[in-house]
């Protein structure tokens, strides 16, 4: 059988193809370059790796000093919002106004990590989950969560040892929500309030189960608005 | 476990110590129940509406 020949230019052009994709001026034989081809990165690789480094650059690879209104106000949405790293601000300035009337994200996506400054951090949003708020030295949680009437999820982990949680406007928080709650209120310390939903309490625990969660905390005064 | 005292506000008003708003209180140890008294759901609106005006939103 006789084997056919592609024309010397038509190689040219399929290596300078090939090098202009990559960002090369290496020689190309004709040999690999099937397997050159095949090493391209596709569209889908290549946007990827651009949210890769656009993320990695707003984040500092993970290790960014404070993200106060970091995603506040109108710009961001669910679909431009999406981390590639935990939110553990490494200074004091914390996580205030993070998300600040921010009305377009509702998934926080990541684990964030509720350390010095918290206030207004998701005050007047629209956010559904906060599927994981540690907190770790939290200093001011003063509105944190003022006005959030959509929030259902919101897992907490770490202590909470100072006073400003008002969840009152989250009628729609969860089950798993509110014990993960009072399951962070530190028991070591006296003459602290938490404030929550009457109407997602109500919903969530039958009277027994209440009375259950809120006497593991009775150094704490618990309202129900 | 000592069940510890819990103070409900009448129908339409808000329990409160001027720092501490609800319709329900679950008083922590020490928390006297002779600190409280009732607001109106309306002046507790007013309240929060106050609060609200210093987080007012800019565009």
């Amino acid at each position: 059988m006789g084997q056919g020949f592609i024309s010397k230019y038509i190689l040219r052009d399929i290596a300078d193809f090939i090098r202009k994709r990559k960002g090369t001026t290496a020689e190309i034989k004709p040999v690999d370059m099937k397997a050159e081809l095949e090493s391209i990165p596709t569209y889908e690789q290549g946007k990827q790796a651009e949210h890769d480094l656009l993320w990695g650059n707003l984040q500092q690879n993970g290790k960014r000093a404070h993200y106060n209104s970091a995603f506040a106000y109108t710009g961001w949405n669910d679909e431009i919002y999406d981390p590639i790293f935990p939110i553990t601000p490494l200074n004091s300035n914390g996580i205030g106004n993070i998300f600040f009337w921010n009305q377009r994200i509702t998934d926080t996506k990541v684990p964030i990590t509720a350390t010095g400054n918290c206030s207004n951090a998701f005050a007047n949003t629209k956010i559904i989950r906060i599927p994981k708020l540690i907190f770790e030295g939290a200093t001011n949680i003063n509105s944190m969560f003022l006005n959030c009437p959509e929030l259902e999820e919101l897992i907490c982990e770490g202590i909470i040892d100072i006073t400003g949680i008002d969840l009152h406007w989250s009628t729609k928080l969860s089950k798993a929500s509110i014990i993960s709650i009072i399951n962070c209120l530190s028991i070591t310390t006296s003459g602290l309030s938490i404030t929550l939903s009457k109407e997602a309490v109500d919903n969530a625990f039958t009277a027994e189960e209440w009375t259950a969660l809120e006497q593991t905390r009775p150094n704490w005064t618990i309202s129900l608005v | 476990m000592n069940k510890r005292k819990v103070i409900q506000a009448n129908d339409g008003m808000i329990l409160t110590n001027g720092e501490i708003y609800g319709k329900t209180v679950y008083l922590a140890d020490g928390v006297s129940d002779k600190d409280f008294y009732e607001i109106t759901e309306a002046e507790y609106e007013s309240i929060l509406a106050a609060q609200s005006d210093n987080n007012t939103e800019v565009i």
